[in-house]
């Protein structure tokens, strides 16, 4: 059954049939959160809110686009809200660099790295990471939701209102921006402070 | 690992991007929904409409029960239309316009007298005063308002009708010695000295 049969389901008040579409879509819904919010309890706030505000709307979708680009604006409406009203975002995303690394220096014990490259590799993407995070939102809010693999850049562009060619030269620019500071850190060559 | 590699780099950046956003909904998430969903389709929708639509029913009927109480409304508090019809209000002889500006015949501790097309008869050397009387003749369906300066020999003729009994208000006067107002400014005086000029010299035209 497609998305908007399941929505024609809901609109005449089958709640099994939303119930379908929250299953379908709640990993994008909640990822898109989670990049917004930079926390996973408020991401799963913010999701809850947001297939409850889609199902209030229901009656004002139009087909024009997907169920999921209309869902993933309501989501992403949601989720700057609660980013505006919460001052503990910063300290959450760059509290990621020390948590981050751990989780990169598991994942790079399982290659053949020696030490010194596996300590080289950890602090780097530890760096990236703090470096992401003082991104300026824009960049930042396009490159963590174009590298979460859930949304095209057309789903991208509709979330945040933005042209799709912007998206990619955000996603491109914050890139540029993260090897900047890297560099200006001192990441050269080998991948460790010089 | 090597950082000179720009591709390596940009792979790394997305990398850890994508570990950025890599928690996942818990299991009960989807429940959680339908649960919350249930609640808003039993509950809300169906209360709150109709406590909306109560409200304004509601003060529509304490205003219709008010307006049936007093027959009618007085929009204007200072106009005095307390009580019987054709009754006298005569002025206490100790009340002045100053403590009581725009006080009415009954405000003043005026006795109401049922006597019909009697006067109200004010202190003899009482301050000009202006009242706003509502006078209601008996017959008229519509208040007359009239603006009006009393002094001590004129007199308004005035009681309106009352549908209940309102005894008078009686406000003691305010007994004070005296008055003691001292120059708010204390000017001090301007000298200007004289500006000497010995002479000022025009050149011709040319």
């Amino acid at each position: 059954m497609t998305d908007d049969e399941l929505v024609a389901q809901a609109r005449e008040g089958d709640a099994a049939a939303f119930g379908e579409l929250v299953l379908r879509h709640q990993a994008a819904v909640f990822r898109a959160a989670l990049a917004a919010t930079g926390s996973a309890s408020d991401a799963d706030d913010v999701a809850q809110e947001a297939f409850l505000l889609a199902f209030r709307r229901l009656g004002s979708f139009r087909e024009a686009s997907s169920f999921k680009t209309w869902l993933l604006s309501i989501t992403w409406n949601q989720a700057i809200n609660r980013r505006r009203a919460s001052t503990r975002w910063w300290r959450r995303m760059i509290a990621f660099g020390d948590a981050g690394s751990q989780q990169v220096g598991v994942a790079f014990a399982s290659a053949a790295y020696t030490p010194e490259q596996l300590a080289g590799a950890e602090e780097l993407r530890c760096a990236i990471g703090r470096a992401i995070a003082v991104l300026p939102r824009k960049l930042r809010d396009a490159l963590l939701l174009a590298q979460s693999g859930d949304y095209s850049y057309g789903e991208i562009a509709a979330m945040l209102g933005a042209p799709e060619g912007t998206v990619k030269w955000r996603v491109s620019e914050a890139r540029r921006q993260v090897k900047a500071a890297l560099q200006k850190q001192g990441h050269r060559e080998t991948g460790r402070p010089g | 690992m090597r950082q000179d590699d720009p591709d390596s780099l940009d792979r790394l950046i997305d990398d850890v991007a994508r570990e950025m956003t890599a928690a996942r909904a818990d299991d009960r998430f989807a429940r959680r929904v339908s649960a919350r969903l249930e609640d808003r389709i039993a509950g809300a929708p169906r209360t709150w409409p109709r406590a909306w639509l109560l409200a304004p029913a509601a003060v529509a009927v304490l205003l219709a029960a008010l307006l049936l109480r007093d027959g009618n409304v007085r929009l204007k508090p200072d106009a005095t239309a307390v009580g019987k019809p054709d009754a006298t209000a005569v002025s206490q002889p100790d009340a002045t316009a100053v403590s009581q500006p725009d006080a009415t015949a009954v405000q003043r501790g005026a006795t109401a007298v049922s006597e019909p097309g009697a006067t109200v008869v004010g202190k003899p050397d009482a301050t000009p005063n202006t009242v706003v009387a509502e006078i209601r003749p008996p017959d008229a369906a519509k208040p007359i308002t009239r603006l009006a300066t009393t002094t001590a020999q004129e007199s308004v003729a005035s009681p309106p009708a009352a549908d209940f009994p309102v005894e008078p208000l009686v406000t003691p006067p305010i007994e004070f010695a005296a008055l003691d107002v001292s120059p708010l400014v204390t000017a001090m005086p301007i000298e200007i000295q004289a500006i000497a000029i010995d002479r000022i010299e025009i050149p011709p035209m040319p």
